[in-house]
Formats: structure tokens, C-alpha cells, sequence
């Protein structure tokens, strides 16, 4: 059996490995270590216990924002499925009880139905991307087409006077007209209102794009707004003031939708930047000043890097040299 | 914004959502990590932590914190993980990696690479071993590298006990790996 004062030896000997004593400990345990090669033999023990344990260490990939989601989204589901006791009927029953529990049961169940119902269409909904690609349908019959990497959640059954979506990351929105509920999407601080029409809504980080592809789309952000017709755009920043719109002068903003780039007239800096943020990361590097600006016009695959690049090099006739996962256009 | 324990259970028993998720969201990442050290499965040591932060949600009514706020979430975890293994442990005994009984020395696999792989191993085994307020410390100390006094005030404990309980953890640990130790250490020097 251990006596206490070993017991207490213990806690000093850990105090002293993560330097926690003050310098008349480390001196104590200094001396009781050299007091005997078996005390040696004890601590050395402690700190192969110590530094060995160092490589159970985990650091958690998690992020708290998604883990938040999914806690929500359980939360959701576990509402809509409760357990409804129903007791069984004792022998012997007068049929008037019966009636009258079967009633009550009834009344009950169907209370908690239209109610759970409720809770479900008003209940919101997320869509994340992650990896690919997707689109989906919204309540209303609008399709949205959103890009690798964002978000999208509006609620079950657009219950309000407005249709509400709150997106980050890109998307592509074809929406179904209808006057009375206009659609209004919350990217950044910036609000998108429209009644029914085609536009793409790109947000990252501070910056929130929009281009319009058809009808008229409403852009506020605070309390400035201006109106987009088609083929123009907008580009806010979170620290902008005014709202300014510009010609929206290349089709490449849907090449997610699409599965194609079509450049037309474009310089090759733009068509790489696209081409590098469709594949993800810096696959593809302009090694030579003097091509920098090279208009192209062509069709590119959104899928194929390799193809693109291929049509890329014969158009423009030039060497695209594969150095591990990047080109490099000469 | 940190709240005070008896403030946060004020505002959880009105159903302050927000409050809430604030904590949800600055503690999720160090109480997974800690279900992940035990359990060696990410996506199980979400489930314990999400299922821990389910229930206090679910009882907020009633929810009684004795002590700290910290201290109840590791708490939780902890006990929610060992229990975890412990089923996992009855429906397949071969499946349950931490809780195994690893200590058999095999002759053949005496290099050394093999041994210090075994050792973490029956490290792993020692800790999850130990007492729930000694694993909590331990955690903290090792692996979210707090100092003692950061320990003492997360836990609402003094710094004496955090020693004591450090001291404890490295001693029952070390009894734990007494026969194993000895032959690392000869290992080593040889």
C-alpha cells in the first residue's frame, strides 16, 4: 500500500513534468530523483506516461456552425414523430366509456396532427452542396441550381406573405412568377427581392455578386436598392456604401448549371480564373505575359479539365506543359 | 460572452435558444475531440456530443448543475462514451478497440516500433480507465494544454485539486503499465 506522503510525491513529480512548480519544488524533486536510481526509474516512468500520451491527442475537424445545423435538424425530426399512448381498454367496459376515450384519443391525436403539421411548414429546411453540384425545387415550383460549397434553407412551406431563402456561396435561381409573394433572398447583408425571373447570386466572403439573366431583380442593401435588367450585374461589398450596377460582359457565371464555359471574345486571365475555380484550386497557371490577354471564343467543358485544356492550347495556339496536377500555358 | 452557470440554466429554463447555441458552439469542438480520444471514432464522438447538448436541451426545465458548466458537459461526455463502449463491448467483444484487454506480449513483435504502437495502445486502455474527473483533467492538461489554474477556474475546482487529481491520473496510470513500462524502458536503453 502507498503512503500519503508518496501519494503527495506523485502530484509534485507530475507538478514539476508540466512545469508547474516553482523553484523550490523543482529542487525538491531534483533531490528525491537523485536520492536513488529506483525514484529515477519512478519519474522517468511518469514522463514516458506523459509524452507517449501525446499521440492520442485528437484535433477535431468539426465545425460548430454544421454540427449547430444537424443538432437542429434532429431536433426537428424527434417533433415530428411523437409516441402517442394509447391505453388499453379494461375488461367490461360500458360502451359509453369506450365512446367516450375513442373520442377524446381521436381529438387528441388529430390536435397533435394538425399541429405537428404546422410545426413542419413552418420548420426550416437546409440544402448544402458540399462536394458536387445540385439542383432542387423549391415549394413554389422554383428551381435553384446551387453551386460546390453552399447553402441554401428557407422553410418547409413558404407559409408568409414573402418567399424567404437565405443562401451563401453561389446559386443560380429560376424563379415562378407569382406577384402576390415576391422572392426575396438574404445573401451577406444584401437582399435580393424579385416577383419571377432568372438570376445568379454569387456570395463570398465580404463580396455578394448578382447577375441577372432575365426579367427585373430588386437589390437592397440598408436602405439603398436598385433594379437589374437583364445582362447587368452588381457587385457589393460589405463595406460599400452606394449600389452600383455594371454590364454583366461574359456568360460564365453559369457554367455550374450549364456543365460549359462559353467564352465569347473572352481574355484568357478571366477564362483561367473560371476554369480555376470550377475545378477547384490553382490548376491552371498563365506562364507567359503576352497571352495574359488573348481573347478566346469557344465552348470549354466544365467537367473535363484536361479536354478544356486541350481546346484551350488549339484555339489559341499555344503549349500547355503538365507539371503534376497544374498546367502551365506558355 | 461566457455566461455565469446559474445565469445560463436562468436562460435555459425560459427556453433562451440562443444562449444556448452559444455554448453549443464554444464547447462542441474541445467535447468532441475529447468522445474522440476515447471512443477513436469521429463521426460515433459526434453523436455522443450532440446527444449530450439533445438532452440538456430536452430537460432545460429542470436541468440542476451542481457544479460547473464545463464540468457537467465533460462529465456527460465522458460518462455517455464509456457507456457507449461498454455496450459496444458486450455486442461484440472483438470490435471494441479501447477496452480490450491488449496486454498479451507477443514474442515475434519485439521491435521496437511495434512496441511503442502497443504502448500507446494500452495508454489509450489506461485512460479511458480512469475515474471521470481524473480523465476530464487529464484531457484538459494534455490535450487542450491548459495550465492548472486555467483547469481550476474552467472547472470551478481549486488548483490543489487538479494537482491531486493529476497526480492521480499519472499514478494509476502508471500501475496500469507497470509490467509493460519495464519492459519499454529496457527497450530503450537497450
Amino acid at each position: 500500500m502507498r503512503t500519503n506522503t508518496h501519494d503527495s510525491m506523485d502530484d509534485l513529480l507530475v507538478k514539476y513534468l508540466l512545469e508547474e512548480a516553482d523553484a523550490a519544488e523543482q529542487q525538491e524533486v531534483i533531490a528525491w530523483c537523485n536520492h536513488s536510481r529506483e525514484n529515477k526509474r519512478y519519474f522517468e516512468q511518469f514522463k514516458i506516461i506523459w509524452e507517449q500520451s501525446r499521440q492520442l491527442a485528437v484535433t477535431s475537424t468539426i465545425n460548430e456552425e454544421d454540427a449547430w445545423l444537424r443538432f437542429k435538424q434532429g431536433l426537428n425530426k424527434d417533433q415530428s414523430s411523437p409516441s402517442v399512448i394509447i391505453p388499453m381498454p379494461a375488461r367490461k367496459l360500458p360502451w359509453l366509456k369506450i365512446a367516450a376515450t375513442l373520442f377524446f384519443v381521436i381529438t387528441g391525436a388529430a390536435t397533435i396532427y394538425l399541429y405537428i403539421q404546422k410545426q413542419q411548414n413552418n420548420s426550416p429546411v437546409f440544402v448544402q452542396s458540399l462536394e458536387r453540384v445540385i439542383t432542387d425545387t423549391l415549394p413554389d415550383g422554383s428551381i435553384v441550381t446551387l453551386n460546390k460549397h453552399s447553402s441554401l434553407s428557407y422553410t418547409r412551406k413558404f407559409t408568409g406573405n414573402t418567399r424567404d431563402i437565405t443562401l451563401t456561396g453561389e446559386a443560380f435561381f429560376n424563379v415562378t412568377p407569382d406577384k402576390n409573394k415576391p422572392f426575396i433572398i438574404t445573401a451577406n447583408e444584401v437582399t435580393v427581392k424579385v416577383v419571377g425571373t432568372s438570376f445568379n447570386v454569387k456570395s463570398e466572403g465580404n463580396k455578394t455578386e448578382v447577375i441577372v439573366e432575365t426579367g427585373i431583380v430588386e437589390v437592397a442593401k440598408q436602405q439603398k436598392a436598385i433594379r437589374l435588367k437583364p445582362h447587368e450585374k452588381v457587385v457589393i461589398e460589405q463595406s460599400q456604401q452606394g449600389l452600383y450596377k455594371e454590364a454583366n460582359t461574359d456568360k460564365l457565371y453559369d457554367y455550374y448549371k450549364t456543365n460549359v464555359l462559353k467564352c465569347d471574345a473572352t481574355p484568357l486571365w478571366r477564362v483561367v480564373e473560371i476554369l480555376n475555380e470550377a475545378y477547384g484550386g490553382k490548376r491552371l497557371v498563365i506562364a507567359n505575359k503576352s497571352i495574359f490577354n488573348m481573347p478566346l471564343t469557344t465552348t470549354l467543358p466544365a467537367n473535363s479539365l484536361e479536354t478544356a485544356v486541350t481546346i484551350v492550347q488549339k484555339t489559341l495556339n499555344i503549349t500547355a506543359e503538365k507539371n503534376g496536377d497544374q498546367f502551365l500555358l506558355k | 460572452m461566457e455566461f455565469s452557470e446559474t445565469r445560463f440554466t436562468e436562460l435555459l429554463a425560459q427556453g433562451d435558444e440562443q444562449a444556448f447555441e452559444q455554448v453549443f458552439k464554444a464547447n462542441f469542438k474541445n467535447l468532441h475531440a475529447y468522445a474522440t480520444t476515447i471512443l477513436k471514432n469521429e463521426s460515433a464522438a459526434e453523436e455522443m456530443v450532440q446527444q449530450v447538448f439533445y438532452k440538456i436541451w430536452e430537460q432545460r426545465e429542470r436541468l440542476n448543475i451542481q457544479s460547473s458548466l464545463k464540468a457537467y458537459l465533460y462529465r456527460s461526455v465522458h460518462n455517455l462514451c464509456i457507456n457507449h463502449l461498454t455496450h459496444q463491448k458486450v455486442r461484440a467483444t472483438h470490435q471494441s478497440y479501447t477496452m480490450q484487454h491488449v496486454s498479451q506480449q507477443d514474442e515475434h513483435t519485439a521491435a521496437r516500433k511495434v512496441q511503442q504502437g502497443e504502448l500507446e495502445k494500452n495508454i489509450r486502455k489506461a485512460l479511458n480507465e480512469l475515474p471521470e474527473q481524473c480523465r476530464t483533467i487529464f484531457q484538459m492538461s494534455r490535450f487542450e494544454e491548459l495550465k492548472y489554474h486555467e483547469i481550476a477556474t474552467e472547472l470551478g475546482i481549486s488548483i490543489k485539486t487538479v494537482e491531486n487529481q493529476m497526480g492521480k491520473a499519472l499514478r494509476l496510470m502508471r500501475l496500469k503499465l507497470a509490467e509493460f513500462l519495464t519492459f519499454i524502458i529496457v527497450l530503450l536503453h537497450l
